[in-house]
């Protein structure tokens, strides 16, 4: 049976696509799969940075494609999960060193060997973007609940809906701010995906740990208890087939007064 | 040591920011008032939005826009008066369609035989044109035939 080759886009920039490739990435092979993530920004490549395999790459994407290497020599191994790899992009070329029809074939040559292929898009809806999903099945949408970074993705969402290949395409709400949406200050995760009427993958809340896990070049998933962290394997299981609730976010928790109220209220069984 | 008394104080300063927060909740009952008549930033976001992705949807230009509303006066116009500036043409969206919605104050309606003048003007008007488009394709085709032999 071959893989699923999803690819992770946003339209706009630093919404957490490269963040959100390597902790799905990371929380999948963790959960037993055989994952390969491909960074197709090339001349800006982040990823091997937040896995922190940035000293171990001597071969990169464009090196396979101009045949210098085998593709097995340009796939870097995670240091702790043998089963996870990764191909970089090159920093020195620039987008056009690749075409679709090359970036289609990489894709297919890894789901013979791999359970999924993570493709982690460049911003923009240009040359990058087209090659990204020139070889995906599905997708995975990120955005954050500002306005500029929602309305980008609509227009992902109109590209990939024109796109045949892409048989399905989920969300990912990225960087929310629970208290801030209990006060009405920011799009509600139910405002987000009624207006771009799309389905939701997962939710993830904001999260300072992000900028420690990116300093350590380790993904938040393998940090214990980080809010974010656990919504990203959360995620991953989802990915899998399994049955995840999203949790809620848009009313507040109880507070202290509430309780105690609530235990006045509760009727007594006599 | 350091470490345990850096989570206690968060802890404290948790408990007595979530304290502050019922206190005020509790006793204020006029901010609540307040907060309800001021405007929630997030409706704002949200109605902007709509009306920005469906421009963007519809993938009109405003140049479009504009002319698809002369067009559309000039045939309303044939058959009633109407307010040419007071016309309002926009975009609406009802979950997934864009509906075009036009409002178009109508002055007065036009009789019979006004209604009948307009149409036929119309008609010879587009004769005419068909006749001049005509008139300057036989010209092309004229200027062609006497090219033709001078090349050869």
């Amino acid at each position: 049976m071959s893989g699923r080759v999803i690819v992770i886009t946003s339209g706009k920039g630093g919404v957490g696509k490269t963040t959100s490739t390597a902790n799905i990435g990371t929380a999948l092979a963790k959960n037993g799969a055989r994952v390969a993530m491909i960074d197709t920004d090339i001349g800006l490549r982040n990823l091997d940075l937040l896995m922190g395999l940035e000293n171990r790459i001597v071969y990169t994407l464009v090196d396979y494609i101009q045949e210098k290497c085998k593709l097995q020599q340009a796939l870097v191994k995670d240091k702790k999960i043998p089963t996870l790899s990764l191909l970089a992009a090159a920093q020195t070329s620039d987008k056009t060193a690749v075409t679709a029809e090359q970036m289609k074939d990489i894709c297919d040559k890894l789901k013979e060997d791999f359970d999924y292929v993570l493709v982690d898009s460049p911003a923009g809806i240009e040359q990058g973007f087209q090659n990204a999903i020139a070889g995906a099945n599905e997708a995975i949408i990120i955005t954050t609940p500002e306005m500029s970074a929602v309305r980008d993705a609509d227009r992902i969402i109109g590209l990939l809906e024109a796109n045949e290949n892409i048989a399905n395409y989920k969300l990912v709400l990225n960087r929310v701010r629970p208290k801030m949406i209990q006060s009405n200050d920011m799009l509600s995760v139910n405002d987000v995906t009624d207006i771009l009427s799309v389905k939701l993958l997962g939710v993830i809340p904001e999260d300072e740990n992000i900028i420690v896990s990116t300093n350590k070049g380790e993904p938040i998933v393998n940090m214990e208890n980080a809010r974010a962290g656990l919504a990203y394997n959360n995620i991953a299981r989802r990915i899998l087939g399994e049955e995840v609730p999203i949790p809620d976010f848009e009313t507040p928790p109880p507070t202290f007064v509430d309780r105690i109220k609530n235990i006045f209220l509760t009727p007594v069984k006599i | 040591m350091k470490l345990l008394d850096r989570k206690i104080t968060t802890k404290i300063n948790d408990m007595i920011s979530d304290l502050v927060a019922t206190c005020s909740r509790v006793l204020s009952t006029e901010a609540k008032v307040n907060e309800e008549a001021s405007y929630d930033s997030k409706d704002d976001a949200k109605n902007r939005l709509k009306l920005v992705l469906m421009h963007d949807r519809s993938q009109l230009t405003p140049c479009q826009m504009e002319q698809m509303r002369e067009e559309m006066l000039d045939v309303i116009s044939r058959y009633v008066e109407i307010d040419r500036d007071a016309l309002d043409l926009c975009l609406e969206a009802e979950t997934n369609t864009i509906a075009l919605v036009a409002n178009i104050p109508v002055v007065r309606a036009k009789n019979e035989e006004e209604i009948q003048n307009n149409i036929e003007n119309v008609q010879e008007q587009l004769q005419e044109e068909v006749q001049e488009t005509a008139g300057v394709q036989e010209d092309i085709q004229q200027e062609e035939a006497q090219e033709q032999p001078g090349h050869s």
